[in-house]
């Protein structure tokens, strides 16, 4: 933001306390009775009367002083009812899906009709008035506040601290207005801007059409529909009440916008990288010399990078998360985050006898979000072609069939028209590797390509990547997963705070080491599912699935994304439904909704999700999240709650001082960490882990894997383990299920060996 | 698609039924009836019971409700609007020799407001926090807050009586187009493109922000494409197909919005009949205006939803393989 713009804010600001005073002292100001005749109409302003007369001779001071308060009374009312109906018809059709569509038929139907049907029809049924322009201004706001709410509110559903409230079995006006509603401020605020002006002018227009307030009442809008004659002879009586209304509007939507403004993200520019000489390395493909990242106040990102790349060489940068991976890759590249500059030199080589321009290529991290979904594959990669100067429509169509082919892809017409939407992740990445080695070029930078892929998928990128290699392209891998990687790495270069070194290649895959299991032969099981079949619309994601858990064990569940996994899990929580079969803890049956399950049913099976940002509520304590669970299921006092807290958070590594701390405040594995004391605060038997170490980095899945073990150990708990992480699964698990399809595959040898039964 | 299609159809009809419904049903509960108004307006003082008995078999108000509902919707699809309770004249005979002047600023305004919002909105939110961007944005924000009666107040005191430029009032003589005075527009439709494209603009323009800081542009640019391709090939169909609701919206606000203005420069459209209507709560005519002004609104969000549909191929897909399957 710039001087000048808060200056603006600042002029908003002072205008609006102004016309505060204005609207509230001003009917005790008047120094004429509003509605009294005191000469003849549309006189000239004078000493007596400053602002002149109006069309029947009234002070138009007194009238403009006394005639703000309605308009915003009105104005005001409207907008904390319609909110409140808003806000609260949002919350019900967001996280209640059998209501949402009760709610929004009719907010659909309110959506499409103007409002001057709405305010004609009120006015012809009550007369003109306030009522009329309220109800009309209500109608037109409450459908709007609604729908924004409502999207929030479906975005949080699926968030981890409301389903963990649904299934301690939070009553619903708890879900909706204590872990919901606090989320939404930034959304309702960034709404209210326009809401205020809609409202203000649907009232000012009511009121100006002769539907609002009946005259002689003082009122802004009526004064500037009732003097509008005279606007020649005595502009005053019109233009003072238009000013004011403008006045306030202009500066409360001033206000209400910063909240919005200071919320949009700038763009980088890209500046494009500089062609060496060809004498700069002979061999060389990428040559970077001190690369630097800073901003102008001394921030920096990135400092003193140095890396010589040979044609047909891969390099793999590894690093923690938010070490500068990224920024170096992009650096690469030429483009940088706003308000940073780049320093030093990279230095990019064709080899000798190349046909095309093309120095550098870029395949960014996330297939489904990397490619455009308005433009069909085939025009995407000609977009490139066409970007570095091929003209030539039959070259550049065998460009395209080449590069496609070289992925393996098919590269005929039907596949070309094909939108992204229609392809599968591994497609869309394979496309995404086309386009960045489209016309050769001497680099590819690759950000993180295994994320999110199964292993399939990665030995297939891992193929074409080999392929790529051997026709002399330098690659760049930005990886986490460097074992996945190994085979095709030459050197590894680690980013630590900004600054990078080569490090060591591993030899072989660094595969943890297993680990016995710990389960004892003859156990009872604790927890038996059977022929549990579970899904979304008219197809079951899960068919007929079988397993049992004995106390003390970790079960794994592995599988390819989107075969059930969550939902299995989600089953088992009770928040969601199961259409067949049972789940069975100790001898009685489970039933299928959390609500519906007996508070030691509910305390029995416990819950973390995936990712750690969105498992704790955003605007509540870690005291408060550990706290609902201790009284709700526990039914603890308020001592207790406050010494077991402490404990639980002992229990899982982390200090006590911790409690005050919102999500904002800790981090990743922290925050994980906090997800499990919740889940522990209930003393659960089933500890249900959904993916709860696939966003954290290497050297905190470890230790809250390694928490996890010990946790079992101690306090018998039967864990089931959902992953698609075969590293993590090693080891911890005493036995893997694998879900292919939505059906359990036949179950293979147990780890451990043969000594082990389930 | 073809059943997506009908499926539309038939839920933009049910609206405007229910609708019609309601309005009916609530001029039907209010205080009094035709024939009450009719002799109470002839100022013959009380009216005695006979007269009215005999007025309500004139009118047919003694036959059920829902009889007389069939009767009116029965007429509304043949294109008889009713009879005005006041004048006693058909409702089509009041309003349609105005209805010409109505179309005439809107149509221009539509012609209008579509371009310039979707320029705009999008130069600015193709460099978000850029100087443009900023004035724009500051500018419309601005413009948004005025309500269209006072920019159209101001816009008369400066421009028609300060500079002379323009007719203050924009009046067509009967049995004249407006196209034969096109300086009357001119006031009336800046009006109206001040009130109703601020919203669009905003909408589109946070749009074009976002995609502009998507994974996929930003793969464009690393990829070497230049900074006008990526906003007009890569980025613009994606942010366009998100400004059509609001688009429609702001088309939809066209029915209030003329309503303000036509009474702010004195025009003569449908306004003034209609608002004397609405004031001396002559129903028939209002209940007619009612469905007409819901079946606008109903086609043409149906019209952006359909055309928003077609921009989206991801979307389309879905939509049609739902209802298909």
């Amino acid at each position: 933001m710039t001087r000048s713009w808060r200056g603006v804010d600042r002029a908003a600001l002072v205008v609006a306390t102004l016309l505060g005073v204005l609207v509230v002292a001003g009917p005790f100001l008047a120094p004429d009775a509003p509605t009294a005749s005191v000469g003849r109409p549309f006189a000239a302003p004078s000493w007596a009367h400053p602002l002149g007369l109006d069309s029947v001779g009234r002070d138009v001071l007194s009238r403009v002083l006394a005639g703000g308060w309605r308009l915003v009374l009105l104005t005001g009312a409207a907008l904390v009812v319609a909110g409140a109906i808003g806000v609260t018809a949002g919350l019900v059709a967001g996280l209640h899906r059998r209501l949402d569509g009760w709610v929004m038929r009719p907010v659909d139907v309110l959506v499409v009709l103007p409002w001057f049907l709405v305010m004609a029809t009120v006015a012809t049924v009550l007369g003109r008035g306030a009522p009329a322009v309220l109800v009309a201004a209500l109608l037109a706001a409450v459908p709007w506040i609604t729908k924004v709410v409502r999207t929030s509110a479906q975005d949080a559903a699926g968030a981890g601290y409301v389903e963990a409230a649904q299934a301690r079995g939070e009553p619903f006006h708890r879900v909706a207005f204590v872990e919901v509603l606090p989320n939404l401020r930034a959304v309702v605020l960034a709404d209210l801007g326009m809401r205020i002006t809609a409202t203000v002018a649907i009232v000012t227009s009511g009121s100006f059409l002769g539907l609002g307030l009946p005259p002689p009442t003082p009122d802004w809008a009526l004064m500037v529909s009732e003097n509008r004659q005279g606007l020649a002879v005595q502009p005053w009586a019109v233009l003072a009440p238009a000013l004011l209304i403008m006045l306030l509007v202009v500066c409360v939507n001033l206000l209400a916008d910063r909240v919005e403004l200071a919320r949009t993200p700038r763009v980088p520019r890209t500046e494009r990288p500089t062609a060496a000489p060809d004498v700069a390395v002979a061999t060389g493909a990428l040559s970077v010399r001190r690369l630097g990242v800073a901003a102008v106040d001394g921030r920096v990102l990135l400092d003193g990078v140095g890396l010589d790349l040979a044609a047909g060489e891969c390099v793999a940068v590894i690093g923690p998360s938010g070490a500068g991976k990224t920024t170096l890759a992009r650096a690469l590249l030429g483009q940088v985050p706003p308000g940073f500059g780049r320093t030093g030199t990279v230095a990019v080589t064709r080899p000798a006898g190349a046909v095309g321009t093309r120095l550098l290529g870029y395949v960014p991290q996330d297939p489904a979000t990397g490619l455009n979904p308005a433009l069909r594959i085939g025009t995407q990669l000609l977009e490139v072609l066409r970007a570095h100067g091929v003209r030539d429509r039959v070259g550049a169509a065998q460009a395209v069939v080449r590069a496609l082919t070289a992925v393996g892809l098919p590269g005929d017409r039907m596949f070309l028209r094909r939108y992204p939407h229609e392809l599968s992740g591994g497609q869309q990445q394979r496309v995404l590797i086309a386009s960045a080695v489209l016309l050769d070029p001497a680099v590819v930078v690759l950000d993180e390509p295994t994320t999110g892929l199964d292993d399939r998928t990665t030995a297939e990128l891992r193929a074409v990547l080999r392929r790529l290699r051997h026709a002399g392209t330098a690659l760049v891998v930005v990886t986490h997963d460097l074992p996945a990687m190994t085979d095709l790495v030459d050197r590894v270069l680690e980013v630590r705070d900004g600054r990078a070194r080569l490090v060591q290649v591993p030899d072989a895959p660094a595969r943890p080491s297993r680990r016995r299991p710990v389960v004892r032969a003859g156990r009872a099981p604790l927890l038996r599912v059977t022929a549990l079949t579970a899904g979304y619309g008219t197809d079951p994601l899960l068919r007929d699935v079988s397993f049992e858990l004995a106390a003390g064990e970790c079960l794994a569940l592995m599988g390819r994304s989107g075969t059930g996994k969550s939902t299995l899990a989600r089953c088992l929580v009770g928040l969601h439904p199961l259409r067949t079969g049972q789940v069975v803890l100790d001898g009685r049956p489970l039933a299928p909704r959390a609500t519906r399950r007996s508070v030691a049913d509910r305390r029995a099976v416990q819950f973390v999700v995936q990712n750690p940002r969105r498992s704790l509520n955003p605007s509540r304590t870690v005291a408060h999240e550990l706290a609902r669970p201790l009284r709700l299921l526990r039914g603890s006092d308020r001592a207790a709650v406050g010494r077991e807290s402490a404990e639980l958070l002992a229990a899982v590594g982390l200090h006590a001082e911790l409690l005050t701390r919102r999500p904002a405040e800790l981090s990743g594995g922290q925050l994980q960490r906090v997800a499990i004391a919740r889940a522990l605060a209930a003393h659960p038997q089933v500890l249900v882990c959904d993916e709860i170490t696939s966003s954290l980095d290497p050297d905190v899945q470890a230790t809250v894997l390694e928490l996890l073990d010990r946790l079992r150990r101690q306090r018998d708990l039967a864990v089931l383990f959902i992953s698609h992480d075969s590293g993590a699964v090693a080891r911890v698990a005493d036995r893997v299920l694998r879900l292919s399809d939505g059906q359990l595959e036949p179950e293979p040898e147990p780890i451990g060996g043969p000594a082990s039964s389930r | 698609m073809i059943r997506y299609l009908l499926r539309r159809l038939g839920g933009a009809a049910l609206v405007v039924v229910l609708v019609a419904v309601v309005a009916f049903v609530l001029f039907e509960l209010l205080p009094g009836d035709a024939a009450e108004d009719l002799l109470s307006r002839s100022g013959a003082g009380v009216p005695s019971p006979e007269q009215l008995a005999a007025l309500r078999a004139e009118l047919g108000l003694d036959r059920p409700a829902v009889e007389r509902f069939g009767d009116w919707a029965s007429g509304l699809l043949q294109g008889d609007l009713g009879t005005s309770l006041l004048s006693r004249r058909p409702v089509s005979e009041i309003l349609l020799p105005r209805v010409g002047n109505t179309v005439a600023l809107a149509v221009v305004t539509v012609a209008l407001l579509m371009p310039v919002s979707l320029g705009l909105g999008l130069w600015a939110g193709s460099r978000p926090g850029s100087r443009v961007d900023r004035a724009v944005s500051t500018v419309v924000l601005a413009v948004q807050a005025v309500p269209p009666f006072v920019a159209g107040v101001l816009l008369i005191a400066v421009v028609a009586l300060g500079w002379g430029l323009l007719p203050a009032v924009s009046l067509v003589p009967t049995g004249t187009s407006v196209f034969a005075r096109p300086q009357v527009l001119v006031l009336p439709v800046l009006c109206l493109m001040a009130g109703l494209a601020p919203h669009p603009v905003r909408v589109i323009r946070a749009r074009m922000a976002q995609v502009m800081t998507t994974e996929y542009v930003t793969t464009a640019r690393l990829n070497g494409v230049s900074h006008r391709r990526v906003v007009l090939r890569h980025a613009a169909p994606n942010a366009v197909a998100a400004a059509l609701q609001p688009m429609a919206g702001a088309v939809v606000g066209l029915v209030g919005g003329i309503a303000v203005i036509e009474t702010v420069f004195a025009y003569p459209g449908l306004a003034q009949e209609l608002l004397r209507a609405i004031a001396d709560r002559d129903h028939p005519v209002v209940q007619a205006a009612v469905v007409l002004m819901a079946s606008f609104g109903v086609l043409v969000y149906l019209a952006a939803d359909l055309l928003a549909l077609w921009l989206t191929p991801g979307a389309r897909d879905l939509v049609v393989d739902g209802v298909s399957r």
